[in-house]
């Protein structure tokens, strides 16, 4: 047993001799220990850490592997004892808190359904397991994880074009009935956007808010449309454990929204935000805590540009050092990231403020295609990458190092990911859905 | 007595200033008895401009040890002098020539010779004999004091010396005798006095007021002489003769008695045989009009060089021009110490250890000690060392080498660092895969979204830039040699040439409403005039090649006009162009050139003005197609032009060629490049200019691509600023093509190179 101890001799210089004071603090009571100071040997590691701790818990036959962060650098302790000190310029007679919880294992993969040609767009519903896939041969499919492809829909809507974007009408939302129809959106390069407009230019991403219902859709030009469709005629999805049922409704629905096509064609948009001289690459509603929503959009002009929707005005354009080809915001503490085509991928602490720190996390060796938060409040620091050189990355953003490279099998481009409930969702050029169940539910 | 010694100085000079200006030389007079310091500077003034006609000699005052210079034409005359300076009471002139006669007695041992004969006549200076008898003393008669006595030696009475009279002026006396006594002023006559006593005196006129003595003074005959020849301009000494008889001692006339006994040569008097026989030939030679004078030789214009460099340096350079010797100093050695010795200090000798290890080193000489000079040995290497000097000075001799003292540094143009002139592309981020065979062109459309791309493998594949997805593929019969994409946004169409082909392809993945439009303008043309020329095959339609247009050889380039409705189209065979226009909204093909017998290489429309630019194999042909005249014509001086590029102003021409050259024309500058790089190892395949950034590219069979930077200024002054930025390393060589093709994004400062590996990347920032 590490002896529970008051502080021993003074420690004047640094070795590895040396012992600390560390006093282990976690938010997780099963794995609360002791809340005295205890003293470890300098050149302890995260292992040695986790070990003490699995000891102190009497664990040895069922160990739990540790993370451990500085309280108050707030940065993972993934060096000895010794260099982390070195790294902060702290001597070893200070108390080291240290906060840890258990650490997060390396996703294991697993297929989706096989799609046709690339998959160009992924998103997975906020509540419901469903995923939403856009190919580029124009079809459309609502998956279910891995049981396989719930449905197909729009093929005769988009023809041939590629889809470029698809989302759910999604949104914080106690929607949890099965019954209820799930709205989403698709579009291509051909500028239709389904179910609500064709668009003179090719559509490029796709955002929608619930609590507003609107739909913001931008073009390779710049533009941003914004349409209302609180009349609920988007596509229809069924939530239903029954397949039969389900393809039975999805023919009905499929008829139905065909039917409707033509009047929805003709809605007009309920405005332009108009100010981007490149494509735009990426949008995103966001709400504040004042209830105000903001729309962020990003494009190839190396701008991030944040919109007032209630006034349509800029309220801040923010340079960036390179083309944005992703942006994610983090629907817990506000924070952006974004994907550049200079390989990088930059979280912005506060955007409005230029001079604030940005963490740059680099690794990925092409366009970072797509990023995603975690979804949930427990890591609020993860943060998963894609990249068109066939590796997704998770990673913390409080180490410069991803946390796991996550590989595919065969060499592939990919474009699309999505990360919502306790799955990271990635596909590319193969058509192949990748799953990634990565539940992290730390308190 | 500083305040004679000036006029002592200033009298020497006049004296030689008067010589040289033969100026008549005045005798010692003092006619102003009391001349101030001013006047004797005035004098020496005057008397230093020998130029000065005015020769006012009443403020003359020469000193009278100029009678030196004259007494050997006039000793009696000087000899009055001093009888009239000492008459004057110049006490302090005169001990002053006192003096200076002891100075120069050597010099002027006749005017002292004189003096000594004057004192013996007087008797004052008499050798005493020693059996002297007053008995035998002659009876001499009496001397009347008042009119026998010489008053040469007098001494003047009043000792003040020569200072201005005014000094007493309100004192009752005039000075001091040599008792120290003060002298009373004698008593002035009033008007009638003087009246009287110059009525009375028949020799009144010669008196003149001596104010140092405070009496008057009469001249004497001689003095009187004197001013008279001053007053007359004439030379003051009677004796001298301004013109004497010239003397011939040299003349022309033969003489009796010559200088010389030499005979007169011969040669004075015969005519010379030789001289004739000259005069003869260029006689001769003038009557046959042989000899025609020599050219005037106009000698160069010298112009002063006022950048010379006056104090040059004395470098060996310099010297060698000037043909000087140039000393240079041997090295300096070290002088020799204790060690050297041939008797050391005792610590200075070896100890056993210091032996040991100076033993390795075989050029170390170990101090040793002899105890006398004899002792010391011969050494062995004299003879051999110094013949080694000896071959050295002869073989080697010391010379000053010219280092250059430019740093190399200086010699690379100052540019700046790429790094600044950011953003250039450099990571190859998007790899477009599905080409069989090496990519022959490339080209993106207006709004950057598509590329299309024709390739050996017979086919035209549309890629969307953003992922890299081949969208659509079109087969053909033959390879696609050229694709072009309209310039018309609205319009998604872009030409192909394949074998003896021109197809006008709509985009199929382009926007609805775009392909509708498109649709619907391709319906409303007219039908083509020249059914061979031009023809619209049925099954096309429904297909994404909308138009086919046949020509007669393979086509190898197409271009669009900027408004994107003519269109222009190169075929060669047999190294024999036809350049086509078409126009699309007419359907309608015209010949602007009746006949190029020239390979055609590129044709290019001017972005603004109706202008076409032709590159043909050696030059690029500018005509203006309103005027139908040629504009100008470039001379790259390159084997066979590659590929061409317009700057987006139109004013800049970027050329490659398969000779490895790059070359930046200012179409304002000349018809030669303004910089020609050869950057690569083989030919230059393509060369790109970007739309909106100040950048091109140069893409080579070495599988390279190189970008610069090229800012172009608005004003005529400042040349083009190239900078080489970046080397892409973009394809591998296969099949002895590199890079075939390289596109700028038209939005974005993107590089899209398509290869001989037959894959196309996209390189981003």
């Amino acid at each position: 047993m590490v002896p529970d101890t008051t502080p021993a001799a003074p420690i004047a210089p640094v070795d590895d001799d040396s012992q600390i004071q560390v006093q282990l603090i976690s938010r997780r009571p099963e794995y609360a220990v002791s809340a005295a100071n205890l003293l470890v040997p300098l050149s302890f590691k995260r292992m040695s850490l986790s070990s003490l701790i699995n000891h102190l818990l009497e664990r040895e036959t069922n160990p739990v592997p540790f993370d451990f962060v500085s309280s108050e650098s707030g940065t993972l302790i993934r060096t000895s004892l010794k260099h982390y000190l070195a790294s902060q310029n702290l001597n070893a007679e200070t108390v080291l808190k240290l906060e840890y919880f258990p650490s997060v294992l390396p996703p294991t993969r697993s297929e989706g359904p096989q799609q046709p040609d690339w998959i160009t767009a992924v998103r997975a519903h906020p509540h419901v397991p469903l995923v939403l896939t856009g190919c580029a041969n124009g079809e459309l499919a609502v998956c279910r994880g891995r049981s396989g492809t719930v449905r197909t829909a729009q093929a005769e809507v988009h023809a041939s074009y590629a889809l470029s974007a698809v989302a759910w009408l999604d949104g914080l939302t106690d929607a949890h009935d099965d019954r209820e129809t799930l709205d989403f959106y698709s579009a291509d390069n051909g500028g239709q956007c389904y179910a609500t407009a064709t668009l003179a230019h090719g559509v490029t991403c796709l955002a929608a808010s619930r609590a507003l219902q609107l739909l913001a859709v931008s073009d390779t030009r710049g533009q941003i449309e914004i349409f209302d469709v609180s009349a609920h005629d988007a596509g229809c999805a069924p939530v239903d454990a029954d397949a039969d049922r389900a393809a039975k409704r999805s023919k009905k629905s499929r008829t139905a929204a065909a039917a409707q096509q033509q009047q929805r064609r003709t809605k007009l948009s309920k405005m332009t935000l108009a100010g981007h001289s490149d494509r735009v690459t990426a949008l995103a509603f966001a709400t504040l805590p004042n209830g105000e929503t903001l729309l962020y959009s990003a494009g190839w002009d190396s701008t991030i540009r944040v919109w007032d929707v209630a006034t349509e005005a800029v309220r801040c354009t923010i340079p960036m050092p390179a083309s944005v080809v992703s942006m994610a915001i983090n629907p817990y503490d506000g924070r952006v990231a974004t994907g550049h085509t200079d390989r990088q991928v930059r979280v912005w602490g506060r955007l409005n403020d230029v001079s604030a720190e940005t963490i740059v996390l680099s690794g990925h060796m092409s366009f970072v295609s797509d990023l995603a938060w975690s979804p949930s409040r427990g890591d609020v620091h993860h943060l998963a990458s894609c990249c068109y050189d066939g590796v997704s990355k998770l990673w913390d953003t409080r180490l410069k190092e991803p946390l796991f490279s996550l590989k595919v099998p065969k060499m592939e481009k990919l474009l699309a990911l999505d990360w919502k409930q306790g799955h990271i969702y990635s596909a590319g050029d193969i058509g192949c859905l990748h799953l990634y169940p990565h539940d992290v539910t730390l308190a | 007595m500083p305040a004679q010694a000036a006029p002592t100085t200033v009298t020497r000079k006049s004296k030689r200033g008067l010589k040289d200006t033969q100026e008549p030389a005045p005798a010692s007079v003092v006619v102003s008895s009391t001349p101030t310091d001013e006047e004797a500077e005035k004098t020496a003034a005057s008397a230093d401009d020998p130029q000065e006609e005015d020769f006012d000699f009443e403020n003359v005052q020469i000193h009278d040890d100029d009678e030196d210079e004259f007494e050997s034409a006039s000793g009696d005359e000087a000899f009055d002098s001093e009888e009239i300076d000492s008459e004057a009471d110049l006490s302090s002139d005169d001990e002053d020539a006192e003096a200076d006669e002891e100075e120069d007695e050597a010099e002027a041992s006749d005017a002292s010779d004189n003096r000594r004969s004057l004192a013996s006549d007087s008797g004052f200076e008499e050798t005493i004999d020693a059996n002297y008898n007053p008995e035998d003393w002659p009876e001499l008669p009496e001397i009347d004091p008042e009119y026998n006595s010489d008053t040469s030696d007098e001494e003047v009475e009043n000792t003040v010396g020569n200072i201005p009279a005014e000094w007493y002026a309100h004192l009752p006396h005039i000075g001091y005798n040599k008792e120290g006594k003060p002298i009373a002023r004698p008593a002035q006559k009033d008007q009638i006095d003087e009246f009287l006593s110059k009525v009375d005196d028949p020799k009144s006129w010669q008196t003149v007021f001596d104010n140092l003595e405070g009496k008057e003074r009469a001249l004497t005959a001689a003095e009187l002489t004197l001013l008279k020849r001053l007053q007359d301009r004439e030379v003051p000494d009677p004796e001298f003769d301004p013109h004497p008889d010239t003397v011939e001692w040299f003349t022309s006339e033969t003489m009796t008695m010559p200088l010389t006994g030499k005979p007169t040569p011969k040669n004075s008097f015969l005519p010379s045989k030789w001289e004739a026989q000259k005069v003869m030939r260029l006689v001769r030679a003038i009557r046959k009009g042989v000899a025609v004078g020599r050219p005037k030789v106009v000698p160069p214009k010298k112009h002063y060089d006022i950048w010379k460099d006056k104090n040059l340096a004395p470098t060996y350079t310099n010297a060698y021009r000037q043909r000087k010797a140039f000393h240079i100093a041997a090295p300096k050695i070290r002088l020799p110490g204790h060690t050297e010795s041939y008797n050391p200090p005792v610590e200075y000798l070896m100890t056993p250890e210091d032996e040991e290890r100076l033993a390795k080193d075989p050029t170390a000489a170990p101090p040793t000690r002899y105890t006398a000079m004899r002792q010391i040995p011969v050494y062995s290497d004299a003879m051999r060392e110094s013949f080694e000097r000896c071959l050295d000075l002869y073989l080697c001799p010391r010379e000053m080498r010219k280092k250059s003292k430019i740093n190399a540094d200086k010699l690379v143009p100052e540019l700046p660092d790429p790094e600044e002139l950011r953003p250039w592309p450099s990571l190859p981020n998007v790899i477009f895969r599905g080409h069989r065979r090496a990519i022959l062109c490339s080209s993106i459309d207006p709004s950057g979204t598509w590329l299309a791309s024709g390739s050996e493998d017979c086919t035209l594949r549309i890629w969307d830039i953003e992922t890299g997805r081949c969208s659509t593929r079109i087969k053909f019969e033959e390879k696609v040699t050229t694709v072009a994409w309209s310039p018309d946004p609205a319009m998604p169409i872009l030409l192909a040439g394949s074998g003896t082909h021109v197809y006008v392809i709509e985009n199929p993945q382009a926007p609805r409403m775009d392909v509708e439009r498109l649709r619907n303008y391709l319906r409303t043309l007219p039908s083509p005039p020249n059914k061979n020329l031009d023809r619209v095959e049925e099954e096309f339609n429904e297909g994404a090649i909308k138009i086919l247009i046949e020509t007669n050889a393979p086509v190898n380039h197409l271009a669009w006009h900027r408004r994107g409705d003519y269109f222009v189209s190169v075929s060669t065979l047999k190294q024999k162009s036809t350049l086509i226009i078409h126009q699309l909204s007419k359907r309608n093909s015209q010949f602007p050139f009746t006949s190029t017998k020239q390979l055609i290489s590129r044709v290019l429309f001017h972005p603004s003005q109706p202008i076409l630019f032709i590159a043909t194999q050696k030059r690029v042909k500018v005509f203006n197609l309103q005027r139908h005249e040629l504009v100008k014509t470039l001379k790259p001086n390159a084997k066979w032009i590659s590929s061409m590029a317009l700057h987006p102003s139109g004013d800049h021409v970027l050329l490659g060629s398969y000779d490895r050259r790059f070359m930046w024309f200012d179409m304002d500058w000349s018809a030669t490049p303004y910089k020609s790089l050869r950057f690569h190892s083989e030919a230059v395949r393509d060369v790109a200019f970007h739309r909106s950034y100040p950048l091109s590219a140069s893409a080579s069979d070495d599988g390279t691509v190189n970008i610069f930077h090229g800012t172009v200024y608005d004003d005529l002054l400042t040349n083009p600023l190239i900078v080489p930025l970046k080397t892409l390393r973009a394809h591998k060589n296969t099949n002895y093509t590199g890079v075939m093709t390289c596109q700028w994004h038209p939005t974005q400062p993107w590089l899209i190179t398509g290869g001989g590996d037959s894959l196309l990347k996209l390189w981003t920032t």
